[in-house]
Parts: structure tokens; sequence; C-alpha cells
């Protein structure tokens, strides 16, 4: 365990400096900071085979990593990330159902949160709402 | 020509995620890119993989210089077409790019692929039995 010095932790788009979370274990989320791969690892040790019901709020949560969103997943004042003017830039179509590979979320609410080197796949329905989204 | 290919031995981590050329070890995608940004590099770039097991979740943007050989890509649940996404724009933000990377004798799992449309469909044609010489 190494000590890190608060004030040397970077800001982030949030207004805040970084907060990694102390436990992934938790339903809600709050300020907290992750990568979505170290969330689903901790799932999948727990036997969990996606991430489902969880509600993040004000989190800013990083990749790499492809997000599949699944139904019931919602967006509300979110930050994608940094489209370079297209969101395509951020989307990628699965050719079959499956998405190997791809991280399965589902059932979440993300609530005024940011995320970074994070792609979005889904259903052609999915895929049309984030496409959808306009850069402010 | 044999194959190296299925990998039965027992699992083995990588030791240095730094290295150069990885032989007979076993490597999570997601901390080898990692591994690399920490040292400022936020990509896969000039490495050697040659009997390893390559773990995801992940999605494995295959860029220039990178060649496959004897390689499992993954259990495609019946259809190949499971292993790839197609990226709607001209970036594909949250994949783990491999740039001249020498793969050989390879297994991925839980990976998928995405790149130029050239690369998926190769991937899309390939065949479950090795392309050269026989099993000995």
């Amino acid at each position: 365990m190494t000590f890190i010095d608060p004030n040397s932790l970077p800001m982030i788009g949030l207004g805040r400096r970084l907060n990694l979370t102390g436990d992934l274990s938790k339903r809600a989320f709050e300020g907290e900071d992750m990568a979505l791969y170290d969330l689903f690892i901790h799932h999948l040790r727990t036997g969990r085979s996606m991430i489902d019901g969880i509600t993040f709020t004000g989190c800013r949560i990083e990749g790499p990593a492809i997000m599949l969103v699944l139904p019931g997943t919602t967006f509300d004042s979110t930050n994608f990330g940094e489209s370079k003017g297209d969101i395509g830039n951020l989307v990628l179509r699965p050719l079959r159902s499956m998405a190997i590979g791809t991280i399965p979320v589902m059932n979440c609410a993300f609530v005024g949160c940011e995320f970074h080197a994070l792609g979005f796949t889904g259903s052609e329905a999915i895929i049309d709402q984030i496409l959808a989204i306009r850069s402010a | 020509m044999t194959s190296r290919l299925p990998i039965t031995r027992p699992i083995v981590r990588a030791p240095d995620l730094d290295a150069t050329v990885f032989e007979n070890v076993d490597i999570a995608l997601h901390e080898l890119l990692a591994a690399s940004m920490a040292t400022g590099v936020p990509l896969i770039h000039g490495r050697t993989f040659r009997g390893c097991r390559l773990v995801g979740p992940a999605i494995v943007m295959a860029a220039l210089g990178t060649t496959f050989d004897d390689t499992n890509f993954g259990d495609p649940r019946g259809d190949n077409r499971n292993l790839v996404l197609r990226p709607l724009g001209v970036r594909a933000t949250g994949a783990i790019v491999m740039q001249d990377c020498v793969v050989d004798g390879c297994e991925f799992s839980e990976v998928g692929f995405t790149g130029s449309d050239s690369f998926i469909d190769w991937i899309i044609g390939l065949k479950t039995t090795p392309e050269f010489g026989s099993l000995s």
C-alpha cells in the first residue's frame, strides 16, 4: 500500500481531483472514479457475468475498454469523452450479437459522469441513440 | 511446420510486462497496456509473443506491421463474426492498439478484434483448422 498525496492527483473534467474508489463492490458510486475493466473483473470474481444494476453519480470512468450497453442502462448529463468532433469515433458496431471482449453493462444509471478512453457498442437502437448525441 | 497449439501448460503470468519478447507466458492485455502507458506509450508496440495466452476482456485493434501466425483468435461461439466489431468513425476509442507486433503460436481468450475492413474480413474468413502442416 503506497501513500498517495491527494494534492498530487490530477484534476478531472468534473471539477475535482481524481478520487479512485476504495470499494468496487458497491451498488452506488458517488464522486468516485474507476477503470471499467477493474470494476468488471471484480464482478467476474464474485460470480457475476456483467455489471448490473449499479448507479454512478458524478463519476469518472476510464478505459481502455469497449462498453457493451445493454437494455436498462441510461446516461444523463454525461460526457462520453473526446470524440474529436465525431461521436462515431466512440462507437463500434458488432457484426453479430455477442461482442466478445466488450464489457457488458446492464440496468446501470450514469448521471453527471465523464468517460475517458471508452468506446461504446450495443444493439442498432442503442448505437442510434449514442450517435444522436451532439458534442457540446 | 508444426503448430504450437493448443497451449496446455499451466498458467504462468508474465513476470515483466516491459519485456520486448514474451515466450510461453500468459498476459492480461489490459495490464500489458497499462504497463506501457506508465512508460508514456499508449499502445502495445514492437513486442513478440510466442506460445502465449493473451487474455481480455479487451478489443484489439491490429495496426500496421502486426502479424499473426499459428494463432487461435478464441472461441467464436459458433460464428467468427462474434469476434469482430467495426468502428463507425476513423478511430476505435477504447480498443488496445497492437502495432509492429509478432504473434506466433498464441491463443487469445475473451478478446474481440477491430481494424481495417481487410483485417475484419480476414478474421471472419479464418478456419478452425491450422493453415499449415500437420499437428505432430
